[in-house]
């Protein structure tokens, strides 16, 4: 029912008219309303009614509720709230106990575990500008410490393979061979 | 229940990633501390310890200045020297321990590429390679009849890089490296300053 059908409806209207009188409709269907009104003589009539029932009413004497049953609604009003959050408390820890709570539960502590390594690997250990000109001093000496051992092993290696193997016999040899002929 | 298992061991395994890489478990760690004891009226007459978040640092540092240096330190996860005094009497049980390391080395697929023994000197060079990547060299011996000296570097390293890049620095001020400096003329340190002159 579109917009224009409805404020011809007198059903529609009449079903309004209460709320229309305790200001809870919605500002546009009072609009609507109202324009039906000044249209329509029955639902007039209607909206007439309505306002007399509730003068009517208004001008009756206020009647006290018996205590005993004033202390009665209290009472299951009580009850009900009890039953109310009760009932909020179980609904809470039955979606805890549901088999869905599980894979959230482990993706969530996996996901923070796996943050806080990388962050934790991430992070540069706090070493001050000495420690460092310390350490870049400590590799230069060990490279330096190894280049040198790594010379001398080819000094010995020259030393032994060429000196001693080598030179030597040679010169050994010469020296015979140039004692034999002198003699 | 699996859930659990399967949470618990991924905690173990970040656990375990949390201290970095494990450099024990590397090929070209040399546990030294199993082998070689150090006695204890030793004095420690060098010690270097730097593990790979100290070593990518040094390398950010040399990067602009050295690259090449800073290229190499990049492949290494781990530097370690120790040096100690040997007094007489711990001598031989030293030399023993360190052919028993050299021995155990050998079993595990080390190869020696160098040795030095020439009187109370006594060194050995141990490189570990896997196909054409080496993943480790060990220097280990006597530099004088009354200081050994171990030296382990762990990672992708180049020997032939080591001797070039070694032989530019200058290493005389690092006095503040050896810890008794009343054995520094006649040690390690001291020898590399003779052949520096």
């Amino acid at each position: 029912m579109n917009r224009a059908e409805r404020e011809n409806d007198c059903s529609w209207v009449q079903e309004r008219i209460e709320a229309h009188l305790d200001g809870e409709l919605p500002e546009m269907e009072g609009i609507g309303l109202e324009k039906h009104l000044r249209e329509c003589a029955d639902c007039s009539v209607e909206l007439e009614l309505a306002e007399r029932v509730r003068g009517g009413l208004r001008m009756l004497p206020l009647q006290r509720c018996p205590d005993p049953v004033v202390e009665g609604v209290y009472e299951r009003a009580r009850g009900e709230l009890r039953a109310t959050r009760r009932q909020r408390l179980h609904e809470w820890l039955d979606s805890w106990r549901a088999p869905l709570w599980r894979p959230v539960a482990a993706a969530l502590v996996v996901v923070l575990m796996i943050g806080g390594t990388m962050t934790y690997q991430d992070r540069e250990p706090e070493v001050s500008p000495a420690e460092l000109a310390r350490a870049e001093q400590q590799v230069k000496w060990t490279l330096a410490y190894l280049s040198q051992v790594g010379r001398r092993t080819g000094d010995r290696v020259r030393d032994d393979v060429l000196r001693d193997r080598v030179v030597e016999p040679i010169q050994k040899s010469i020296n015979r061979v140039m004692e034999a002929e002198t003699m | 229940m699996r859930i659990y298992l399967c949470l618990f061991s991924l905690l173990l395994a970040l656990g375990s990633a949390e201290g970095g890489e494990d450099i024990e478990k590397m090929p070209g760690y040399v546990a030294l501390d199993e082998f070689i004891t150090i006695p204890t009226e030793a004095e420690t007459s060098i010690e270097v310890f730097l593990k790979a978040p100290l070593l990518r640092m040094v390398s950010a540092a040399t990067r602009r200045n050295e690259p090449e240096l800073a290229e190499m330190i990049d492949g290494i996860s781990l530097i370690r020297v120790q040096g100690f005094s040997v007094e007489a009497e711990n001598l031989v049980r030293v030399r023993e321990e360190i052919a028993g390391l050299a021995s155990g080395m050998e079993e595990s697929g080390w190869e020696r590429v160098a040795r030095i023994r020439e009187g109370d000197e006594l060194i050995h060079v141990y490189l570990k390679s896997n196909d054409d990547e080496v993943d480790g060299l060990m220097m280990m011996g006597f530099e004088n009849p009354d200081e050994a000296v171990f030296v382990n570097i762990v990672g992708d390293i180049d020997p032939a890089q080591i001797g070039r890049l070694g032989s530019k620095f200058n290493i005389a001020p690092l006095d503040s490296l050896r810890l008794d400096r009343k054995k520094a003329s006649t040690s390690a340190r001291g020898t590399v300053l003779e052949a520096e002159k």
